[in-house]
């Protein structure tokens, strides 16, 4: 699958051109270069208690229920490319990379686990290509892959985009594909083995509208349906009195995601500002509203800007604080998973950022350097500081 | 068993959620910005592509510890061990 996927990527990379090329003349090759190169390296640390965790607890017959450790520090790496191919055909490239030390997944017994839990290291790819095939239709093509050390997956993706009134509106159509494959690991730390595999297919509808010379809005539904094995195999639920038991997820979920967005710019103090929401439902129960206020200050070539977000979740039907015995059938669905159980989170960041070699009006593809900090916290204890750094160069 | 109803907090969150999303998308398809006043469109702090590693990064953390991945354009539940 992965290297179908691969393959599929590069068949594209040169068949998009010569797609189009039936259409119309084909462009110089002189025409070929890098638009921009862009890196981030983000630092998380992470603190926090939860029950599906087996991190720092008492682990004596009889003790209590506890919430294990969920302490974690993720070092994260990412490099983007954007290539222009021709006049009408553009790639992006992003190599994201994650460096992963947690808590919870080193606490599985260690003389059977795999290695895979004790530092994680997990590295992707990501192609977007777009081809312009008329003024106001474009297409994007969306390959990737992903590996971690016991996972591995492989993603494949399309959109139709159709602007109209004048290039007012745009509207995208896009279907996306991921096919996950890891092994099973089991509480304990035992791999019973084979691998075993999660399908998922989403498809998005979004719509932008411009309102004025200043403002724009923008909606979109996804419905994104899964299949398999969905959850994470080593979290459990504690037992009354003593004991685990595995998390069981039904084989199906369908999601549902409404999202709405309006960025309004303020031209006489050089201010943008944007407003977002976000709804989500699904079939296990869960629910959750997000909103984020995002505003942007430039002074000078700099610019300060600052957001904060806030999110509610309602958790799935079968989350449960415990079980109450170990011997639970197999089809009674469960987990005590931190991040799923009820809750509300906060999030507030800051970056600044100054454009470099600025030539002409600034847009996306300007020089910059760019330093930021969020901290995001949990009603449930989890509390999480970002500290990152980013570097792009417009050619 | 009691009737699903509007008056309900999960039905009528939805419906808001809908409205709310949906109503200032009443003018879709109307040609109201001339081309020559776009300028404020092309500043990086009003393009998602100026901020696409930034998104990308946050968007993670968020769908690694919260129950509500998907919805950004790409299928939910792939490329980490998290089962969100």
């Amino acid at each position: 699958m992965l290297l179908g996927t691969g393959a599929l990527g590069l068949a594209w990379l040169f068949a998009a051109p010569s797609l189009r090329s039936q259409a119309r003349p084909r462009d110089p090759l002189a025409d070929l270069r890098v638009e921009q190169m862009a890196f981030r390296f983000s630092i998380f640390q992470q603190e926090g208690r939860g029950l599906q965790s087996q991190a720092e607890i008492d682990r004596t017959p009889g003790a209590a229920i506890q919430r294990g450790s969920e302490h974690a520090w993720i070092f994260q790496p990412m490099l983007s490319a954007i290539i222009r191919q021709d006049r009408n055909t553009t790639h992006s490239l992003t190599l994201p990379v994650d460096i992963v030390t947690a808590a919870s997944p080193d606490a599985l017994n260690p003389d059977v686990q795999t290695n895979a839990s004790r530092e994680n290291e997990a590295a992707g790819l990501d192609l977007v290509t777009t081809v312009r095939e008329r003024e106001d239709i474009s297409w994007q093509l969306h390959i990737g892959f992903h590996f971690e050390e016991y996972w591995g997956d492989g993603q494949i993706g399309g959109a139709f985009i159709h602007r109209f009134a004048d290039d007012n509106a745009t509207l995208r159509l896009g279907i996306e594909t991921i096919f996950d494959s890891f092994d099973p690991l089991e509480p304990n730390g035992v791999d019973p083995g084979p691998v075993v595999n999660r399908f998922g297919a989403a498809a998005t509808g979004s719509i932008s509208q411009l309102l004025s010379p200043t403002t724009i809005v923008s909606a979109g539904y996804t419905f994104t349906a899964q299949f398999g094995v969905l959850e994470t195999t080593y979290n459990s639920v504690p037992v009354v009195g003593g004991g685990r038991l595995q998390d069981r997820y039904a084989r199906t979920r369908g999601r549902h995601t409404l999202t709405g967005e309006i960025r309004q710019a303020i031209p006489e103090t050089d201010t943008y500002l944007g407003l977002s929401y976000r709804f989500y439902a699904d079939t296990f129960g869960a629910l959750s509203h997000s909103a984020m206020l995002t505003a942007t200050q430039y002074i000078g070539d700099v610019w300060v800007r600052a957001h904060y977000r806030f999110h509610h979740q309602d958790a799935p039907s079968f989350w449960m604080s415990s079980a109450p015995s170990v011997d639970a059938p197999e089809w009674l669905l469960r987990t005590s998973d931190s991040d799923l159980e009820t809750l509300d989170a906060h999030e507030a960041g800051l970056n600044v950022r100054w454009f470099f070699d600025r030539r002409g009006a600034l847009t996306a593809l300007s020089s910059y350097v760019q330093l930021g900090y969020v901290f995001y916290g949990r009603s449930n204890s989890l509390v999480m500081h970002v500290g990152s750094f980013d570097f792009g160069f417009g050619f | 068993m009691s009737r699903p109803s509007l008056r309900s907090p999960t039905a009528l969150s939805i419906v808001l959620a809908i409205v709310g999303v949906l109503a200032p998308l009443g003018s879709v398809g109307c040609a109201i910005v001339p081309r020559y006043q776009r300028e404020a469109f092309a500043n990086p702090a009003m393009d998602p592509q100026a901020t696409s590693l930034e998104d990308r990064s946050l968007g993670k953390m968020r769908g690694a510890r919260e129950v509500a991945a998907g919805g950004d354009g790409r299928a939910a539940g792939g490329g980490c061990a998290c089962s969100n």
